[in-house]
């Protein structure tokens, strides 16, 4: 008995610092990646090359930049800035909605798709059916929710 | 992550992982995966993807289950504190939040469908 459990501590502290050292080399470079494009302010460099797609999902110009912040960085850092957007008025409530529904589905898509690619998930299978689902979800709620815009 | 990794590891000890396991079986197959993945889509779904990741480590899935379990849980995860957060953007969080849960099985069941095992 005694035996099992020093093998069983062994094993478990060998397998968890593995899955920590994994972890590690994979996401805290894309973290320093991420934190230095922030600095960069990337985004904004980012914000016209995507506006030219996106206005046919609904989006209009004013709601990129948070998407954008939300997409890469993530839902809490993203929601911030739509939080602060929306208090100065730039977003509207149907807009709000639309860069809510993108960003529950897809958010932080490079941390989020690296913590499964360390497990051995095909990071690309993730990344484009996240994106492609919400951004045919997004579609068809602009289509549904543009005739009470126009009013 | 180190706490769950820990209390998973204490758990497959027991018979009640394996219990657990059989319980989820007939729901999991739907998604092409084995029950006790269940645990670690639940995980990821009330804490975060971290603490799914050290459930997910020792369950010697293959990359297509993991892939399915990654595709579920990269669109429905840390609910708790994310809904708090669409609730803060003031954008409907109930809509949102099923909007995700719904898609991410509807995803799941479809990748499963698509992808030859």
């Amino acid at each position: 008995m005694a035996e099992l459990n020093i093998q069983f501590i062994g094993d478990t502290s060998a397998g968890l610092f593995f899955l920590l050292l994994k972890m590690f080399l994979i996401v805290v470079p894309l973290m320093i990646l991420l934190e230095v494009s922030r600095e960069f302010k990337v985004i904004d460099m980012l914000t016209d090359l995507v506006y030219r797609p996106l206005r046919y999902f609904g989006f209009k110009r004013d709601s990129i930049y948070p998407l954008l912040a939300g997409i890469l960085f993530g839902i809490s850092y993203g929601g911030g800035v739509l939080i602060g957007e929306s208090s100065a008025g730039r977003i509207k409530g149907n807009q709000r909605f639309l860069v809510a529904v993108y960003l529950g589905l897809c958010h932080a898509v490079f941390e989020d798709t690296m913590i499964f690619v360390s497990l051995g998930a095909r990071g690309i299978i993730v990344l484009l059916s996240r994106m492609f689902l919400a951004t045919t979800v997004v579609v068809i709620i602009s289509f549904f929710t543009k005739e009470r815009n126009h009013k | 992550m180190i706490p769950v990794y820990i209390f998973v590891a204490v758990l497959k000890q027991t018979p009640v992982f394996d219990h657990l396991g059989r319980f989820f079986e007939p729901y999991m197959e739907y998604f092409g995966l084995p029950g006790e993945a269940a645990l670690a889509i639940v995980t990821g779904t009330v804490v975060n993807l971290y603490a799914a990741a050290a459930v997910l480590a020792d369950l010697h899935l293959d990359t297509r289950q993991i892939t399915i379990v990654a595709l579920i849980l990269g669109i429905s995860h840390s609910q708790i504190m994310e809904t708090a957060i669409v609730s803060k953007m003031r954008a409907k969080p109930l809509y949102v939040t099923s909007a995700r849960v719904i898609f991410s099985l509807l995803a799941g069941f479809v990748l499963n469908l698509v992808w030859p095992s």
